[in-house]
């Protein structure tokens, strides 16, 4: 069982996900905005984040959380990141460049929403998969 | 394919955003200001071939006898001198700045060669004869160009200057402290006849009038063309941020109008794999139903954003990189496959591997639409054809070729238009938005790709994609 955070400001999209993953077997805690996210961040460590891209006070809020998990001194910054949004991260309308920036881009994984909850299960298996191993080396 | 035929060419692109380089009031952004520094010495090299070239011809005595000037110069050589080191170390600190030098160095090095310039001036003219003839004028090209490169305070300071080292220059020759000078062999002003003082003093007030006419009437001009600039760069700025604005404005409505559908969707999900207990048959029909049509406002809601994406891309700030035009039609064949497999469509592809200079997102884009488009206008278990492949002479092409409904031949050149479905289109399938092939307009355009499309009514389509030679 791990310990999977979702950040996202959209109620009914985080209990579904929630619902899913927590059925899958994981521990799921569910933030609806950033400073909370943050506060829970500290308090305990999870296994994966689930990050939505846009929030009501910024558009490219959860891509500053990305970076500010990449930077901080604690263990936190090696954690995977799966990002997903309602619009295209790819393209740039809205976004600042270094927000879609593939190399600067400081998540393992994108998805955009809807979400096939089969195609979100097998990437949040892939990703804690991939986190045990790096933990393992 | 025969049939009717409509040609789209990438020929009109939207300009690239021109960085605004304008002097704003006083400021002069450093890469102006260099440019500047640079055209001074280009300038003065030339000065310095003029007084090269005058002191050698002085040499030829018949000609200056004949025109009555003095022979023999030296003057010129020694200024030129000067001037040639001068350049040299102003194009060398120049060059330094450029590199990583302060703004305020910038302006030191120009104001520094101006005050330079304007003394040089000051002896070619006392040289050439600073009553006796008109090279005081000479001033005047400081004068034009300091009212075109700065402020008119600054302007003024420079004519100042001039006319202070200019009445310099006549008081000491006046008062024996130099010696009078003239190119004319034969001049009373040579010869030491000073001219009483009324005479040069209304000889110098009328010089000087001259300038400051000229300075006022070129530093008006000039400052009536700064404002204008400085109006262009302003509006310039206010409708690159209303754009801005608007797309940010788009971006959160589209956010917030699909959002609400993901989660839609992310519901429909847990009832529909039994999250939530098990559901009787007809409920779960209605549950498709609803989930099918939420998906497809979410299809037109993402067509919409991918439209205003592309359509605010240019040439210019487009990424691109090396693909493998096979492997990007291939990958589109497998997202669309179920699809096909819905309507009952076979695709056949043949496709050779190609390089293409292109941004992948936008050529998945642009091939999943024509794909598609293919697939859901197609007759049931009919075939499509994918294939593309490298011309001789010419860069890569891409055909997609249904055997569908076809395009009434009045109605082909109207297809790329937004939002734009002929009849035989929306019976045939209502599920399309009419945002497709615009979409594909528009990547098109900033790829520079030509499309060629032919069809026959009920007999099919085929669009045919060709990339220019350079990609």
């Amino acid at each position: 069982m791990s310990y999977i955070m979702i950040v996202d400001d959209d109620d009914d999209f985080s209990f579904a996900t929630a619902t899913v993953l927590e059925e899958a077997g994981h521990e799921v805690r569910v933030e609806s905005n950033i400073p909370g996210a943050e506060a829970s961040l500290k308090s305990k460590q999870p296994d994966l984040v689930i990050l939505d891209a846009m929030f009501p006070e910024s558009s490219s809020a959860g891509f500053e959380l990305a970076r500010k998990i990449r930077q901080s001194d604690d263990p936190i910054k090696h954690v995977p990141i799966l990002m997903l949004t309602a619009v295209n991260s790819k393209f740039p309308l809205g976004f600042c460049d270094k927000d879609i920036d593939d190399a600067y881009m400081p998540v393992e994984d994108f998805l955009e929403k809807p979400v096939d909850f089969d195609i979100l299960k097998n990437r949040v298996n892939t990703l804690l998969k991939n986190r045990s191993s790096c933990i393992l080396k | 394919m025969h049939g009717h035929v409509f040609d789209f060419s990438a020929e009109t692109q939207a300009p690239a955003n021109d960085s605004c380089k304008l002097i704003l009031d006083n400021i002069l952004f450093n890469d102006l200001l260099i440019e500047h520094i640079y055209w001074y010495c280009r300038f003065r090299w030339i000065v310095i071939g003029v007084l090269l070239f005058f002191g050698i011809f002085s040499f030829v005595d018949d000609l200056f006898n004949y025109l009555n000037m003095r022979h023999d110069l030296y003057w010129p050589f020694a200024i030129a001198g000067v001037a040639i080191v001068i350049n040299i170390l102003f194009k060398w600190h120049g060059n330094r700045l450029r590199l990583s030098g302060p703004g305020s160095s910038l302006i030191l090095n120009m104001w520094t060669q101006i005050l330079l310039d304007l003394i040089i001036l000051t002896i070619v003219v006392h040289f050439v004869g600073s009553l006796d003839t008109v090279i005081s004028f000479a001033y005047l090209f400081h004068t034009v160009l300091s009212c075109i490169f700065f402020s008119r305070p600054q302007s003024l300071l420079v004519i100042t200057f001039s006319s202070m080292l200019f009445i310099s220059c006549v008081a000491l020759e006046l008062t024996g402290i130099v010696p009078p000078s003239s190119i004319y062999s034969n001049t009373s002003y040579i010869h030491r006849v000073v001219p009483d003082l009324q005479t040069v003093v209304i000889q110098i007030s009328m010089i000087l009038s001259i300038w400051f006419v000229v300075w006022y009437l070129v530093s008006y001009i000039s400052n009536l063309v700064r404002e204008r600039d400085y109006e262009l760069c302003t509006t310039n700025q206010r409708l690159k941020d209303a754009q801005e604005e608007k797309t940010k404005h788009l971006l959160r409505l589209t956010h917030e109008l699909k959002a609400p559908f993901a989660a839609i969707d992310a519901n429909i999900q847990l009832i529909q794999k039994g999250h939530c207990g098990v559901l009787p048959f007809k409920a779960l029909e209605l549950l498709e139903r609803i989930a099918a049509r939420s998906r497809k406002l979410g299809d037109v809601i993402q067509a919409m954003l991918q439209l205003e994406n592309v359509q605010k891309m240019t040439s210019e700030i487009l990424q691109t990189e090396s693909l493998d035009l096979a492997e990007i039609i291939k990958w589109c064949i497998a997202q669309l496959h179920p699809t096909a497999e819905k309507q009952g469509v076979k695709i056949e592809a043949n496709l050779h591997s190609v390089q293409i200079n292109a941004n992948e997102d936008c050529m998945k884009m642009l091939f999943s639409n024509v794909i598609s488009n293919a697939i859901l206008y197609s007759h049931h278990n009919s075939q499509v054809t994918v294939d593309c492949r490298s011309r001789p002479n010419a860069g890569p092409m891409a055909c997609v070729e249904d055997h569908g409904i076809g395009i009434l031949p009045d109605k082909i050149d109207k297809i790329f238009e937004e939002y734009y479905r002929t009849d035989e289109a929306v019976s045939h399938n209502k599920n399309s938005n009419g945002l497709g092939l615009a979409i594909v307009k528009h990547v098109a355009q900033i790829h520079k790709l030509s499309i060629h499309v032919a069809s026959e009514p009920n007999v099919g389509t085929r669009f045919e994609i060709l990339f220019p030679n350079s990609l």
